[in-house]
């Protein structure tokens, strides 16, 4: 046992703890949402601690990531738009009394079932026995793109639904038609531009890097989409020759690819999504490439969807 | 890394999950309530992981790594679908939160 | 069939609706509704055919991708979850064709497009229901919760008006409140348990605290979703601001499946955990939701209101069940098990057939009348016959008149109050028929009225009277077809053994 290794992760759970708090009860909202991604951050951190570096990437890359440039591109939206923000009332004292109670209440409470808890044995000993029939070598990957491909599949197919979603919200099934705004000649536009391919080199090493390590689709979808974000804040709009349709194939390829995967696997006479021992590794590969391009692109879509939505309000009359 | 610091973490989450919960009801502000929900969701995700790393011998239980990585995925999702509602109720009648006098 | 044909077929029942969704949003709007429609039909042959087979070979397990548990996903059919399937099948057809109708005539869409992604989003919410059915693995089935609630609440706000926009966000928290909460549950259970498949924590459940406290997390979640009361403050706007298909699926399908969660937990991970006392807690909030909803119900002014509050009402009936299944008696010393439980999910079906219908029939008479007001609905009965008339047999499978579903459920509930000893129940079932009456009969009286108030009525299409009568027809119909609904739920479901000639009071 280390005693700085212990009091440094004590000290982090209270960094952590702190900045949750704060992000929720400090005023206005800029402060709010740089603590949350402070937080997400910290949290990453605290993965990275516990030896699971492949949370911790996806932790950082699209939970804090992704997320901190929705956020921060909506504080942008609630501060300015709207001139003159309605007074808040002061919450009462006794609100303040009961949120605190219930939270210390609710902490105890959950506190004192993890610190009960028996130590189970997991199923890290099941998964080690069977990764040499996995097709890969990194555990991790073996447990979401075999052991446990259906999550996976599923978890792809709620990106997709999730984009359907801001379809609805947003009033508006597509993408705007061009946006208008291009800033060709700006430092970050030409930045970005010269950077890409780079962008794209890293995407391609984290995918390939999933085999054997920490990495995979996700990490590699996130910086694809990442490529995309940085694009598109430099002034290049929605690209003219992504036509309709081929947005929804790109939006729905990896979801629909591994369904095909799962579906021949049924008329083989196997279980749905079941490999073949000698195709495993393969096709556990190509479901990744596919997975990649779709989680990248709806990553991508989703913050170019919200972005154009803030330029080109949906014409959707309201009524109450 | 200790046998200890997992249990940190794992305690951590209690506290988490408290503090998202509370802050998903109590938080007037659309952007703070989502805020919050990713608070909660983190601390499950937090015990998740906290109990892979006990370690029985094999390295972390890769099981709950692949289930995080999962969550992530969706919590993310879910987020950015409650703030595309939460940006188009604002612009259309300048709420930012619920029952409030446009 | 064969008992090795099952396995495809339950893999079907997720993967067939999943591909027509993807199908539908690939294809130009002007195909959506046909694939949808192509592929519901689809996914009802692949779910009768799994009740017929499940009838014929007993309860299956399919183990996806080739991996057995502790390590793998273990799928598993048995006759409630049949019925279940059945049931959101049957749902499914009258309000497919309703929508593509609806959609077609031009109704709830604005100036905005986005309603062309019902196809897509329904059948895919499908496909997430049919998997909360069949799973048995508790972090797939949080996956399937999700994707069930993310499809439903996009769902909730396809007409992209502010009323809507704002019950969706509201809806969306409660529902990632509720799913965050569940993990939070899971992830307790696999830190004491070592496993995820619902049969291996069920062998290492036992009155230890730290399982304690996941049970709680795991059952409020669900109750969130499921809107038992005084969870229930994210349904009435968001059931009532939908477009009328959609509230259909939102009231009679998507809060029945985390119910039907609640109850597998009950009986087949937590049995011998769970304490009377919870049971009797459980209960307490069913009987409140009764009289809360149904009293709200009765106080609406809008005609969508009365519905969706009425939903709340409904749903506490299902809870009832809990406290009269939970007690220190097998099957075969106890009848009202067997009574209970029959009723409880008689209940589920039965108001899912007449919620639909009435959803349905509320959505014709506002495109009718053209408004949502209760007092604008007059003298509709020579106007609008068949929607009268759906309205009225649903009413009746509401309230529980005989001859219907609603009666068969509330009888069997009734009966088993009085056999367990738990008479305390029973004032609270008549008294929510009661106010379930009141409001029907509300709605009913003011569309038999004559009325020098009335307004020219605007054309409503045949098909979508068509469409709330078959529901309905379906609501009362299962009040006959008892027997064969009960055979196939028994397969496989403790409290399967119909209850010896002599059962002993206790």
């Amino acid at each position: 046992m280390n005693p700085v290794a212990v009091g440094f992760d004590g000290l982090l759970a209270l960094l952590i703890l702190f900045l949750a708090v704060r992000a929720l009860t400090a005023p206005g909202l800029q402060q709010p949402v740089i603590l949350f991604i402070a937080f997400g951050l910290a949290m990453a951190l605290a993965w990275a601690r516990m030896r699971a570096p492949d949370v911790a990437l996806a932790e950082a890359a699209i939970g804090t990531g992704l997320l901190g440039v929705l956020l921060i591109d909506s504080l942008g939206l609630f501060t300015r738009s709207k001139s003159e923000t309605p007074p808040q009332p002061r919450r009462s004292r006794a609100a303040s009394i009961l949120a605190v109670g219930t939270t210390l209440l609710l902490a105890g409470g959950l506190g004192f079932a993890i610190l009960a808890m028996p130590e189970a044995e997991g199923l890290a000993a099941a998964a080690a026995e069977k990764l040499g029939a996995s097709g890969v070598d990194h555990p991790v990957t073996a447990v979401l793109l075999n052991f446990r491909s259906f999550d996976t599949w599923l978890e792809i197919g709620v990106l997709l639904i999730a984009m359907w979603g801001l379809f609805c919200a947003g009033g508006r099934e597509g993408f705007a038609p061009r946006a208008t705004e291009a800033r060709p000649g700006t430092v970050l536009g030409g930045t970005v531009q010269s950077l890409l391919p780079l962008v794209l080199l890293v995407g391609i090493y984290l995918l390939w890097l999933g085999k054997v390590d920490s990495g995979g689709a996700f990490q590699a979808g996130v910086v694809l989409g990442a490529a995309g974000i940085l694009l598109r804040l430099g002034g290049l709009g929605f690209p003219d020759w992504l036509r309709p349709w081929l947005v929804r194939t790109l939006l729905l390829f990896g979801f629909a690819f591994m369904l095909l995967v799962g579906l021949s696997a049924l008329f083989a006479g196997a279980a749905f999504l079941e490999y073949p021992p000698t195709l495993a590794g393969p096709l556990i590969l190509a479901v990744e490439l596919a997975a990649t391009l779709s989680i990248g692109f709806t990553l991508y879509c989703f913050f170019t969807y919200l972005f154009d939505l803030r330029i080109h309000p949906a014409t959707a009359s309201s009524e109450s | 890394m200790t046998a200890e610091a997992h249990e940190i973490y794992a305690l951590l989450a209690a506290p988490l999950f408290a503090v998202g919960l509370v802050g998903v009801f109590a938080c007037r502000h659309f952007l703070k309530k989502i805020i919050a929900a990713k608070i909660l969701g983190a601390s499950a995700f937090l015990l998740l992981i906290a109990l892979a790393a006990r370690d029985h011998g094999e390295g972390p239980d890769p099981v709950p790594h692949a289930m995080v990585i999962t969550g992530i995925v969706v919590a993310v999702s879910a987020a950015a679908f409650a703030l595309t509602l939460a940006r188009r109720i604002w612009q259309e009648t300048g709420q930012s939160g619920f029952g409030e006098k446009p | 069939m064969t008992a090795a044909a099952l396995s495809p077929l339950m893999a079907a029942a997720v993967a067939v609706p999943t591909a027509g969704a993807l199908a539908a949003f690939l294809l130009p709007n002007r195909w959506r509704a046909a694939v949808g429609l192509g592929f519901s039909v689809l996914t009802l042959l692949a779910t009768f055919a799994l009740a017929a087979g499940v009838t014929l070979h007993g309860p299956q397990d399919l183990f996806l991708g080739g991996w057995a548990p502790p390590l793998g996903i273990r799928l598993h059919l048995d006759g409630l979850a049949a019925v279940f399937l059945a049931m959101t099948a049957l749902v499914a057809i009258p309000v497919g064709i309703y929508a593509r109708t609806f959609f077609a005539a031009g109704e709830g869409s604005g100036s905005t497009d986005q309603t062309h992604l019902f196809w897509p989003l329904w059948l895919i919410l499908w496909a997430g229901m049919n998997g909360v059915y069949l799973s048995a693995d508790l972090f797939n089935l949080y996956v399937m919760i999700e994707v069930t609630g993310i499809s439903a609440v996009a769902l909730a706000v396809l007409s992209g008006k502010v009323p809507a926009l704002t019950a969706g966000l509201r809806y969306l928290l409660a529902a990632l409140v509720g799913s965050l909460s569940y993990l939070m549950g899971v992830a307790l259970m696999y830190g004491t348990a070592g496993a995820l498949d619902l049969a291996l924590v069920a062998e290492a459940m036992d009155r230890q605290w730290t399982l304690r406290v996941a049970m709680g997390l795991l059952l409020v979640g669900l109750m969130v979703k499921t809107a038992l009361f005084p969870l229930h403050f994210w349904l009435p706007a968001a059931h009532s601001a939908a477009l009328p298909p959609v509230s259909a699926i939102l009231s009679a399908l998507v809060v029945k499946a985390t119910f039907y969660l609640i109850l597998r937990f009950w009986v087949e991970v937590f049995e011998g955990s769970v304490t009377i006392a919870a049971s009797q807690a459980m209960g307490g909030l069913g009987a409140a939701a009764i009289l809360w909803g149904s009293y709200q119900a009765l106080r609406q002014e809008r005609l969508k209101l009365i519905v969706a509050h009425s939903t709340v009402g409904q749903l506490g009936f299902l809870f009832l069940l809990l406290p009269l299944i939970t007690v220190d008696a097998t099957a075969a010393e106890a009848p009202w098990l067997a009574w209970a439980w029959h009723g409880g999910i008689y209940q589920a079906l039965a108001h899912a057939f007449a919620k639909a219908s009435l959803f349905l029939a509320v959505g014709i008479f506002v495109i009718a009348v053209g408004s949502d007001d209760r007092r604008a609905s007059v003298d509709l009965v020579g106007r609008l016959p068949m929607t009268t008339f759906a309205f009225g047999l649903a009413g009746m499978s509401l309230i529980g008149l005989p001859p219907s579903g609603g009666f068969v459920a509330k009888w069997m509930l009734l009966k088993a109050t009085f056999a367990s000893g738990q008479w305390w129940w029973a004032p609270v079932i008549v008294a929510g028929s009661f106010l379930t009456a009141g409001y029907v009969f509300g709605i009913l009286r003011q569309a038999f009225a004559p009325s020098e108030r009335r307004q020219p009525l605007r054309q409503v299409p045949k098909t979508l009277e068509i469409c709330a009568l078959a529901l309905a027809v379906l609501a009362i119909l299962i009040g006959f077809r008892s027997e064969e609904v009960l055979t196939l739920l028994d397969i496989g479901v403790p409290f399967a053994e119909p209850a010896p000639p002599e059962g002993s009071e206790p």
